[in-house]
């Protein structure tokens, strides 16, 4: 994966992510490496492999909805990055469309690409925190 | 020889009825593009300005269990007073009421949509018409296997968060009545 910020206000990345790179752990790493605190980011693709997940309100954890072993175009990312507990979480929704145009979507959980996929990324200077949610289960952003 | 026209006539009221009720239904499926949209229904809705001091101001809209987030968005545009944005959002729901318009009859065909779904992606914009700002949006929902349903949005409840983020220009951005759609729709030439 490769990045360029090209501007300053608001601060703006440009990633161009390669053949073989995984997006959820290649984010994640760059926000961390970033400091990323109040992002947000879309991107399009193409992807040999993604595992899109599902949130079971009754269970309260992300099921895994889908996997597509082949090659998917993706058709749209959509994300942002808030902190939690100090640590900056990616939260990604992704879109795919195999190759007869049919649809999957859900919870970025791991996207391989082919050949390419570019993402733009927006960080505000307020930052964003999250918190645990009890009835949620999971950490929602608190404004 | 009765006998036949006995079943003839029954066929007949059978078709009558079914028709009737067909047709109450199809009623029942269309709503006209100029529908009121309902205040009060994002109770937990919170709104942060992320920028300081830019002319483009950059917001996150949140909203929590139960929040409808459509109406809560147009709440947010009237609140803040909006006179052009964009959006993008993700989040998750449970129930949804999706659209799709029908040139022909120039009205959209509701598209119900019950239980826990991802709303993979929503984007859209926020534009005046007569003064008042008025929120266009679309929307992909996924379900437990991954599939997916999308189209104009009507309505989203919010399950557990649905997280928009917001950019307001520093500019006013109008819409005309098209008569040939019945939809309003932006026009950027238009002044006033």
């Amino acid at each position: 994966m490769r990045w360029k910020q090209i501007e300053d206000t608001p601060k703006t990345f440009v990633l161009i992510f390669d053949t073989g790179d995984e997006i959820a752990s290649l984010l994640k790493q760059f926000a961390a490496g970033q400091g990323l605190a109040g992002s947000r980011f879309k991107a399009i693709g193409a992807l040999s492999y993604a595992q899109l997940g599902w949130f079971n309100w009754e269970t309260k954890k992300y099921a895994p909805a889908c996997v597509l072993d082949e090659q998917v175009e993706l058709l749209s990312l959509i994300g942002d990055i808030a902190l939690r507990d100090g640590e900056p979480q990616v939260h990604a929704h992704v879109v795919v469309g195999r190759s007869d145009g049919a649809a999957h979507g859900g919870q970025l959980l791991e996207a391989r690409v082919r050949p390419a996929c570019e993402l733009i990324l927006t960080e505000s200077p307020i930052r964003l925190q999250k918190k645990y949610d009890p009835k949620a289960g999971i950490a929602l952003i608190q404004v | 020889m009765s006998r036949i026209k006995r079943v003839g006539c029954a066929l007949v009221l059978i078709g009558i009825a079914a028709m009737m009720v067909r047709s109450q239904d199809t009623a029942g499926e269309y709503v006209s593009p100029s529908g009121a949209v309902p205040r009060g229904k994002a109770p937990k809705m919170q709104v942060q300005m992320l920028t300081t001091e830019e002319p483009t101001k950059q917001y996150a809209v949140i909203f929590y269990q139960g929040d409808e987030a459509f109406s809560g968005l147009l709440e947010f545009a009237e609140k803040y007073h909006v006179t052009s944005a964009h959006f993008t959002a993700i989040g998750a729901l449970n129930g949804a009421t999706l659209a799709w318009f029908d040139p022909q009859r120039k009205m959209y065909k509701k598209v119900p949509i019950t239980g826990q779904h991802e709303l993979i992606g929503m984007s859209g914009d926020i534009a005046l018409y007569q003064g008042e700002p008025v929120v266009h949006a679309h929307a992909v929902l996924g379900g437990p296997d991954g599939t997916t349903h999308a189209g104009h949005v009507l309505e989203i409840y919010a399950s557990p968060t649905v997280e928009v983020m917001v950019t307001v220009d520093p500019v006013t951005m109008r819409k005309r009545f098209d008569p040939a759609t019945d939809l309003t729709l932006i026009d950027p030439t238009l002044q006033r």
